[in-house]
């Protein structure tokens, strides 16, 4: 008997476990469907909303919604009033005065109105990125540019007001640079610069941007839920200043760490809005017809990637770093692996549909900048580059019988061993790797090179194995920080942890000159280990255009031939760019949205539509022709302008 | 008896404190590139800022020292990377309920299923029941979990039409990853049960009432039964506690805000204050499971006395 | 007489006799004259005679291969177990195998042959994955190398966990120390030690292997030390060696048996445990490099794709091969310990 009551006391505990959750639930489940709504279900969480600390994208997508910026980009990527309506620049390019947009507010999380926004706000944002104490990881672009802001972060200026910026009346803002920057407007639509409240942020500490309630918005959209690995909720700010130009009134978001495998299935079930096509499936859904028309590319990023070689090998005695300095000095060798790769199969992996359209063949991408309509990569000598495919195998082959014969002379022995590492947690990059290693291997022949594909550690990989130097060929990026191909140019400075080209022993990349004490006291550069290392052609070419402030074409037709050097001369073999989230199924309109290669204002959903059938691949195209139509005339209109 | 238990707990709180010291030092070998997300375009200034900023510069005795001066204070101290300046004690509070409440409802479906199918199957030792019951097992054995999660996912939501991922406020959505979190449970009770069972049917004073004249009945279940649930019940508060734990499987299959997968997480991204939390936590949960478990079997069998040999658990 | 100290013999002699005085009462004098006095001297120590009333034919191997046999399901299991095995590994040495990294071709584009059926391309049995490598070739690679995982690691928790489950099973001086330190080492969450190491090392096999050794042998010490603690001080383990049977002689003829279930059953879901061990690690992304298949990356890679039914063959087949091998060793691991179990063996 007594047994008994215990079962059943049992089970009717867990009946009332049951019932008691459901009696707590039924608000969310199935209402607004409303077609403005958009649901998605992504995959890796925001830690932080606090976007004056953040670097990550994974956060600006959520920041750039919810905070607007001084200036924003349309469509087309020119630069319009965002906060500010107005701006004008010193003689010197030194001062840059920014007048505010009326009547802007801040909101909390709930839609009530905070407080206006205020010039004090911008120098209360730039002030908190300056101080070491919130660490944030976006001060290195304000230090680049804005007075005193790097003497405050290492203590040499006390006073935060000291810094280069200033409200000169509620409604005005204004930035003192170290040195004229042409580009410093586009640098103002990155996170760093955006404002906050300094009450709010008194109020909220150490917990600003924490979660939904402790930030504020004056943005397009409003924060109402943030629940971790759970779910967001956006809406709609009504009272955003350009809320016309929104469409989509609600962005539910929702939390799982297997979105990519579990999205497109729930796609086809009509629970999400969007789902990512892996490079995988791709071909899956692209062979059935019921789905073939509902995947498109998406854009791609500025990100770029290529191959550099090691020019100071320090790895393991197994993989002959001797050796391979001696071949890495060869021009001809270099050459015939960089004619030799074949991109498009490297790419395979990546993007098995179309191999083609997201390779590269200049270190700054595509579309990046123009002069007067010029695309930046058809200047200079980049030119020529930009429109030969590297991939040639019979000069590979040429360049091959050339290095075998220079090498043996310089006392090299065959086969040259060819460390290759990867990272395991980058998706794909193995694979590709792999690629690589059997192409080149079957192309050039297993009696001239050895590649040895490795794993590197999938936690600091880039100490372990690119600063460290411990690779004889890789695969390395860099993305820019602003709009200027200045910005590219950094991994081959002197300070830099790429491939080290100062230390070639080939004479005609150097230019006989070699770093005197003077040079650093000068601020060339500012680690003394540096004394006594020459001066790389490389870094003399980009001077040229760095110390041309004024005639835009001059200079970026001196960093073009800069980095045409650096291709020509087989010191680096550009591979691709990636497309910003691969293949995807998605109601999302494309071409409407804000667009630009830096900042953060691609990650607005201003503008958006939800369309009723997603838009399928030759749409895509068809769209992206006409856009890069309209661009071109817009671009030439806003020069015609200014 | 209470002298053995507080012995025991002096022995916790020691064995806690080593586990702590060590995961706490291992974790300080950890690169450093692994605290910053854009480690690659920091300035050396900028990195050296951010150590310090984490105390990471100072000397680990030091470090440590303010581990356990916090610890001592109820302070397991701010998240770092995970959610940045968030307390710890805040996010888990979040999670632990969520696994809490999934866990112990699998908990009770496996043992409502899990005991009755032992039970069964070594009534029909060696027929059609028992060998349903051990192909069962096996198949719930062998075949990896991340593969029959997703099957259990991809047949719910599609056949049954049953929600795909969790959600806080819909129970129905909470079916699946019960069922998941279950299985391997069920199998596992279901087999213990059997095999005590068993053990206990072969035993002299089953015989001795058989030969009395006992219904096979009264057999099972005033004394087999009974005889063979208490080894099961030394398992039941670690099995409980665990559910804390989570199952990285079911949670990021699900998308369940819980435990699961916690730690892998963090530690991937170093974010040392939560690390040390969740050792702290787990290894109490295994220590406190031992403990209750010993001590919810002297209760079950009286023939049982703690502090003695301390032999097979 | 080495093995009985003098204490104990004496001991022995003033209970006989306090024996003898108590039963004495319901004795006749004539009754106690009668009885032998050579009944009551001690016996020397004679190996042989020691063994010589308990004779049979019984061995404990062949008993315990004969029950094993009798299972039919383990008897069909560990042929084909020894089929696949023998299989995996003149597999590369037959004729027309493909190395199972090497990329194909699509000869008319140019690109990979990816993503082929089973059989739908002539020369690939079981098709070929997103990269256009063979899965034929891939899967018996990839079942070598959990195999071999498997058996290294399974190896070394025997050794290791055996060496340390009898040391403290065995000597008492070690017992409060070992079990304070499993309590501690137990309690340091598995996952946390298995990602710590995947970490500080690179991703090899090595590393992966180190790894699980490391975590691997607590358990079975602690199922040892458990047997040993029990069968230690059991009656006729005394009386064995009150009869002056030597320890080694002990350990082997009298704990062996009871042990050997023990190992045998951990020995043989170690192999699982070490291949599903394996899949975790790839799972978070902590597995083996690209170039080294297993069925850990060969199941995770397939889990991609189960979304879609048409590639869901790249998922199946490693599950196949990985369902077969833990089944096999799960069914025989527990069919030979039941029947290395002594108590089996009477009937």
């Amino acid at each position: 008997m007594k047994r008994t009551t215990r079962w059943t006391a049992l089970l009717l505990a867990g009946a009332m476990t049951l019932s008691l959750a459901a009696c707590g639930g039924g608000d969310e489940g199935g209402d607004s469907q409303a077609s403005t709504t958009f649901r998605e279900l992504y995959a890796s969480e925001a830690t932080t909303l606090n976007y004056l600390v953040t670097s990550q994208a994974t956060e600006f997508e959520l920041c750039a919604n919810f905070v607007d910026t001084l200036i924003q980009y349309d469509e087309f990527g020119v630069a319009h009033g965002g906060l500010a309506t107005d701006w004008t620049t010193s003689e010197d390019g030194l001062t840059w005065t920014f007048t505010l947009r009326e009547g802007v507010k801040w909101y909390r999380s709930d839609g009530s109105e905070y407080a206006d926004l205020t010039a004090q706000d911008f120098v209360t944002g730039l002030q908190y990125v300056c101080d070491p104490a919130n660490d944030s990881k976006t001060f290195d672009i304000v230090s680049s540019v804005v007075k005193n802001a790097q003497e405050y972060y290492s203590g040499a200026v006390t006073d935060p007001n000291e810094i280069g910026v200033r409200a000169v009346d509620d409604m005005t803002v204004e930035y003192t640079l170290n040195a004229p920057t042409p580009y410093f407007l586009s640098m103002l639509s990155y996170v760093c610069f955006m404002p906050v409240n300094a009450d709010f942020l008194a109020e909220v500490g150490d917990r600003f941007g924490t979660s939904a309630d402790t930030l504020l918005y004056n943005g397009a959209y409003i924060c109402q839920e943030f629940n971790p690995q759970e779910n967001q909720l956006w809406v709609k700010n009504p009272n955003y200043w350009n809320a016309d130009n929104v469409y989509i009134e609600r962005i539910e978001r929702t939390y799982n760490s297997e979105a990519n495998k579990l999205a497109p299935d729930m796609y086809k079930q009509g629970s999400v809005d969007q789902a990512k096509i892996p490079a995988e499936l791709l071909e899956a859904w692209l062979e059935d017809d019921t789905t073939k028309d509902m995947v498109r590319p998406t854009r791609s990023s500025y990100y770029t990637y290529w191959w550099l070689f090691n020019f100071d090998p320090k790895m393991d005695e197994a993989f002959e770093p001797d050796n391979w300095k001696i071949a890495v000095n060869n021009e001809a060798f270099r050459l015939s692996i960089a004619h030799g790769i074949d991109r498009q199969k490297a790419e395979y992996p990546y993007e098995p549909y179309n191999t083609e359209a997201n390779l590269i063949r200049t270190i700054t991408p595509e579309g990046f900048v123009d002069y007067n309509g010029v695309d930046y990569t058809q200047m200079g000598d980049l030119a020529a580059i930009s429109n030969t495919d590297p991939f040639n195998e019979e000069l590979a082959l040429q360049y091959k019988e050339q290095a075998v014969e220079e090498l043996t002379a310089a006392g090299a022995t065959f086969p040259i061993k060819i460390l290759m590492p990867y990272n395991p947690a980058t998706p794909y990059w193995g694979e590709s790797c792999q690629i690589i290693e059997q192409q080149l291997e079957s192309l050039l022949g297993t009696d001239y090179i050895d590649i040895t594909v490795e794993a590197g550690p999938s936690t600091n990989f880039l100490a372990e194995v690119r600063k460290s130097g411990e690779y004889s060929l890789m695969l390395c990026n860099w993305g820019p920080d602003y709009a200027d191909p200045e910005t590219y140019s950094d991994p081959w400075s002197l300070g830099y942890t790429y491939s080290w080209p100062e230390l070639t022993t080939q004479s005609d990349l150097l230019t006989g000159y070699i770093y005197t004490e003077e040079d650093m006291a000068a601020g060339v550069f500012d680690e003394e280990k540096f004394i006594g290392t020459p001066e790389t052609v490389y870094i003399k070419m980009v001077q040229e255009g760095k110390d041309e402030k004024l005639d835009i074409e001059k200079r970026y037709t001196a960093f073009a031939n800069a980095e045409a050097f650096l291709i020509n001369h087989a010191i680096v073999i550009p591979f691709h760019r990636q497309a910003d989230n691969g293949y995807v199924v998605s109601d999302l309109s494309v071409f409407d949205r804000p667009f630009s290669p830096f900042g953060v204002s691609s990650y607005r959903y201003e503008g958006a539509h939800l369309l009723d059938t997603p838009i399928s691949m030759d749409e895509y195209y068809a769209q992206y022709d006409q856009w890069e139509a309209d661009r071109q005339a817009a671009l030439e209109a806003a020069a015609a302008e200014s | 008896m209470l002298k053995y238990i507080l012995k025991r707990l002096a022995f916790a709180v020691v064995a806690l404190f080593i586990i702590t010291a060590v995961i706490f030092s291992l974790m300080r070998l950890m690169p450093i590139e692994g605290y910053f997300p854009n480690f690659d375009k920091m300035t050396p200034e900028m990195i050296q800022n951010g150590l310090e900023n984490l105390g990471l510069t100072d000397p680990l005795p030091v470090q440590l020292f303010r581990f356990y001066r916090d610890l001592f204070h109820g302070d397991l101290g701010t998240s770092w990377i995970y959610q940045p300046n968030v307390p710890v004690t805040e996010i888990l509070a979040r999670k632990i309920p969520v696994s809490l409440t999934l866990g112990c409802m699998a908990m009770v479906l496996s043992l409502v299923v899990g005991i009755p199918l032992g039970v069964v199957m070594s009534r029909y030792k060696g027929r059609l029941p028992d060998k349903l019951g051990t192909g069962f097992i096996v198949l719930l054995n062998a075949v990896p979990v991340v593969v029959y999660y997703l099957v259990i996912q991809m047949v719910g939501s599609r056949s049954l039409a049953l929600p795909m991922l969790y959600s806080r406020s819909d129970p129905t959505s909470w079916i699946l990853p019960i069922l998941c979190l279950s299985l391997a449970n069920i199998a596992e009770y279901a087999m213990w049960m059997r095999r005590y069972m068993v053990d206990q049917l072969n035993s002299d004073y089953v015989k001795l009432a058989m030969a009395k004249g006992v219904s096979r009945r009264d057999i099972m279940y005033h004394h087999v039964l009974r005889n063979a649930f208490v080894p099961i019940i030394q398992l039941l508060p670690t099995s409980f506690l665990n559910t804390i734990i989570g199952s990285i499987y079911v949670e990021s299959l699900f998308s369940v805000p819980g435990m699961g997968g916690l730690l892998v997480d963090v530690i991937k991204r170093q974010d040392n204050a939560m690390v040390q939390a969740l050792v702290l936590i787990f290894a109490s949960v295994g220590i406190l499971g031992l403990l209750l478990g010993d001590f919810f079997m002297t209760l079950a069998d009286p023939r049982i006395k703690l502090g003695q040999e301390r032999g097979g658990r | 007489m080495p093995q009985i100290g003098k204490r104990k013999l004496d001991k022995l002699a003033t209970s006989l006799e306090e024996d003898l005085a108590k039963k004495a009462k319901g004795l006749t004098q004539a009754e106690i004259d009668a009885l032998d006095p050579q009944l009551f001297t001690l016996a020397d120590y004679d190996a042989a005679a020691a063994e010589r009333t308990g004779y049979s034919n019984y061995s404990y191997w062949r008993s315990t291969l004969r029950i094993f046999w009798r299972n039919k399901v383990a008897r069909l299991l560990i042929i084909l177990l020894g089929l696949m095995l023998l299989f995996t590994f003149i597999q590369p040495f037959l004729p027309d195998q493909k190395d199972p990294t090497e990329i194909f071709y699509n000869e008319e584009t140019g690109m990979p042959l990816s993503n082929k059926q089973p059989g739908e391309v002539e020369g690939f049995i079981l098709g070929t994955n997103n990269l256009g490598q063979d899965l034929w070739s891939r899967t018996w690679y990839a079942t070598r190398t959990s195999l071999f995982i498997g058996f290294v690691v399974a190896l070394s928790e025997c050794i290791i966990g055996i060496t340390v489950g009898v040391l403290w099973g065995y000597v008492r001086r070690l017992d409060q120390f070992l079990t304070s330190a499993y309590n501690i080492v137990d309690n340091v969450p598995r996952t946390i030690i298995l990602i710590l190491i995947s970490y500080i090392l690179r991703p090899s096999m090595s590393t992966i292997i180190l790894s699980m050794c490391l975590v691997g042998w607590l358990k079975m010490a602690r199922y040892v030390r458990n047997q040993v603690v029990i069968i230690r001080d059991r009656d006729y383990n005394l009386a064995s060696r009150c009869l002056g049977s030597s320890t080694p002689r002990i350990v082997y003829r009298n704990l062996l048996p009871y042990l050997v279930s023990i190992i045998m059953l951990r020995a043989a879901l170690a192999v699982p445990t070490a291949i599903t061990d394996e899949v975790f690690l790839t799972y978070i992304g902590l597995g083996l490099p690209v170039y080294t298949p297993s069925l850990g990356t060969l199941i995770i890679a397939g889990k991609a794709l189960m979304t879609t039914p048409s590639l869901s063959y790249q998922l199946i087949i490693p599950c196949v091969a990985l369902s077969f091998v833990t089944v096999c060793f799960y069914v025989i691991g527990n069919a030979f310990a039941d029947a290395a179990d002594p108590k089996n063996h009477v009937s």
